[in-house]
């Protein structure tokens, strides 16, 4: 019985040592550096309490970064994964050309986002972008979405859907093979709707795969902001500045790691309580097999 | 000589045959008069692949008709036809006295029961049971009424607000066949309802099912590729062999007279004994088969000669499996009547069991006079 727990735990030591390494001890350091002050030249860091959480509250930029990545969720959530949806509806079927689809869909995922951004800057650019020579078949003027504070968090926020869809799709796609057929062909016979077959036999049967990819959208809502360095690099006016970008400008060009750590706790906390929450809340409403 | 015998190679596995009493309780449900169904000429080509080869066959109202075969002869992609999820590539389906064409399945006037009993595993019993009524917005009280009926009927009141997965094996199959029976349509089609269950679940299923059949007076077309369901459940039994109809006709008449080699050896456990006629001493055409049932054998002083080659003891009977000339042949006899000494024996057999089949087409031939 002892060697079995030795055994398991010699197997297991490689990714604690790797997983420990890069996420617990720095995550334990994050936390411990938010609470002392940013080392500077001749001044070494010290203890300074709430000092850096008191200064955040009070700094707008946070704010305007929190504000803006609630919006960049609020689009890119639901939208990549009804997307998704709609895709995988779209060619789980037979028909013909499917496995065409189910590529050009699944293409994005296997583009670097930063590719993915340099196309879109080629979209949007001013004048002779592919929106803006669109826009002038129908006599409309040139527009600079990226440039303009009001569209510019939209104009990214609509990258990160068409970069993600596809890579959810698949779970989708995964989920709606297992649905038994006959459980269609049964709905079918006492004459349910394609509708109804789906809203009260598909739908909750992939749920699981719901909450899935929905702690995953939601992760990389605040993760996924490669296309922001790329296109806009948080601008114009903060405009696209997410919080995980934010973080990035204080840690790594104004070298303010203490604050860096303090925001970085902060979106932990954030990601945690609505990973919990979405498992906790989704969980009792999900039938798991 | 060389004479082989035809039976398509199919040799059906040998079944326990437990009964069981049933302990179901009665009402009644609908109240239309459950009309027939005639195939005529229907096919269905898959690419590369005849599933179902100009079948005719007619399913009499009120009865259960059993489609019977082995895996693979076409049997599920009728009664798929029949259904509307397959869409035949010749010949028509006539419901009654209309012809149902390319008919969705909801409009067929028709249930089903699937293999799987293909439940949805995220609703309640009730909530499976009452899902076709809601789909078709029928009203609460109705609903409730009719749930009510049919759980008492199938014995399924204390289950209502189970998921399927907290059912036993034989307790899904009743909510499957709840959900059949609460639309009140006339004709009810099974597809080897009783394939996922034991054996002694299994018996006591096909007696609850036929008496269900005959209680509601259903026209139930019910396929299986058992034999004892077959027998003890069907009015009409259809064979089927590669696409085809192989015999058709009352239980007693297909176990009684094969129509053909491949009937003689699928029905009946143990099947009939095909034996060369001349081994048996019997004067006909050269290489004709003989078949001869097992119980129609019995141990003599005297008769052909038969070498024993070993015995299996059931209980009430025991089977006997004999040389004959080359053949092996098995007979059955009252376990009690004992088996003589040594292993030389001597058989004969009621000349009125006696069968003949034409050894090129396996086709039974006439009786001799």
């Amino acid at each position: 019985m002892k060697r079995e727990w030795i055994y398991a735990y010699l197997m297991l030591l490689p990714a604690l040592v790797v997983l420990a390494t890069f996420m617990h001890v720095p995550t334990v350091e994050t936390f411990i550096a938010s609470f002392w002050s940013t080392a500077r030249g001749m001044r070494p860091s010290h203890f300074v309490g709430l000092k850096n959480y008191h200064r955040m509250i009070a700094d707008p930029t946070f704010w305007q970064a929190m504000h803006n990545n609630l919006i960049y969720a609020i689009i890119t959530v639901p939208l990549s994964m009804g997307l998704a949806l709609v895709m995988a509806l779209l060619v789980q079927g037979r028909l013909k050309g499917t496995g065409f689809m189910r590529m050009a869909f699944f293409t994005p995922t296997v583009l670097p986002l930063i590719a993915v951004a340099n196309i879109w800057i080629f979209f949007y650019t001013p004048g002779f972008g592919l929106i803006d020579q669109i826009r002038g078949l129908f006599g409309l003027p040139a527009s600079n979405l990226l440039g303009t504070g009001s569209t510019a968090l939209y104009a990214v926020s609509a990258v990160a859907v068409w970069k993600q869809a596809g890579f959810f799709m698949i779970f989708y796609l995964a989920a709606l093979q297992t649905i038994p057929v006959s459980l269609i062909e049964a709905a079918q016979l006492e004459g349910a709707s394609r509708w109804q077959i789906f809203r009260r036999i598909t739908l909750p049967l992939i749920m699981p795969t719901t909450l899935f990819i929905s702690v995953n959208a939601v992760i990389d809502a605040v993760r996924l902001v490669d296309q922001i360095f790329q296109m806009t690099q948080g601008g114009p006016n903060n405009a696209t500045a997410i919080l995980f970008y934010y973080i990035y400008q204080v840690g790594f060009q104004f070298w303010d790691t203490a604050y860096a750590a303090t925001l970085t706790v902060v979106m932990i906390v954030i990601l945690s309580v609505l990973a919990l929450g979405q498992v906790l809340f989704l969980d009792r409403r999900i039938h798991y097999k | 000589m060389n004479c082989a015998i035809v039976t398509d190679g199919y040799y059906p596995v040998r079944m326990g045959n437990g009964m069981a009493s049933s302990t179901m309780t009665f009402a009644t449900a609908g109240g239309r008069p459950a009309p027939g169904i005639r195939l005529r000429g229907l096919g269905k080509e898959f690419p590369g692949h005849i599933a179902v080869d100009g079948v005719d066959v007619e399913v009499g109202a009120g009865e259960l008709t059993v489609l019977l075969g082995p895996s693979g002869c076409g049997k599920s992609t009728l009664l798929r036809m029949i259904a509307g999820f397959e869409s035949p590539s010749r010949g028509e389906i006539v419901l009654g006295d209309h012809s149902l064409g390319d008919l969705p399945p909801a409009k067929r006037d028709i249930a089903m029961v699937f293999q799987n009993y293909a439940l949805f595993p995220h609703l309640t019993v009730a909530e499976n049971i009452t899902f076709g009524l809601s789909v078709r917005r029928t009203g609460r009280a109705e609903t409730a009424e009719r749930l009510a009926a049919v759980a008492r009927l199938m014995g399924l009141e204390t289950l209502l607000e189970r998921k399927p997965a907290q059912l036993s094996g034989g307790q899904q199959q009743r909510v499957a066949l709840a959900r059949a029976v609460i639309s009140e349509r006339p004709v009810c089609l099974m597809d080897e309802p009783l394939s996922n269950l034991d054996a002694k679940l299994r018996a006591e299923m096909r007696v609850e099912i036929r008496n269900l059949q005959k209680r509601l007076g259903l026209t139930m077309v019910y396929v299986t590729h058992d034999q004892v369901e077959a027998m003890t459940m069907a009015d009409r039994i259809v064979l089927m062999n590669a696409g085809r109809v192989e015999q058709e006709g009352r239980p007693e008449e297909i176990y009684a007279h094969p129509a053909s080699t491949f009937a003689a050896r699928f029905i009946g456990s143990p099947p009939m004994n095909l034996i060369p006629a001349a081994a048996l001493g019997i004067a006909a055409p050269e290489c004709t088969v003989a078949g001869l049932r097992p119980e129609d054998m019995t141990l003599a002083g005297a008769g052909v000669a038969a070498r024993l080659v070993g015995s299996e003891y059931l209980g009430a009977d025991l089977f006997v499996t004999l040389d004959i000339g080359g053949t092996e042949a098995v007979l059955r006899q009252p376990a009690r009547a004992g088996l003589p000494a040594g292993e030389a024996f001597h058989i004969t057999w009621a000349p009125d069991a006696l069968r003949l089949f034409d050894p090129g087409t396996g086709r039974a031939l006439p009786p001799r006079q």
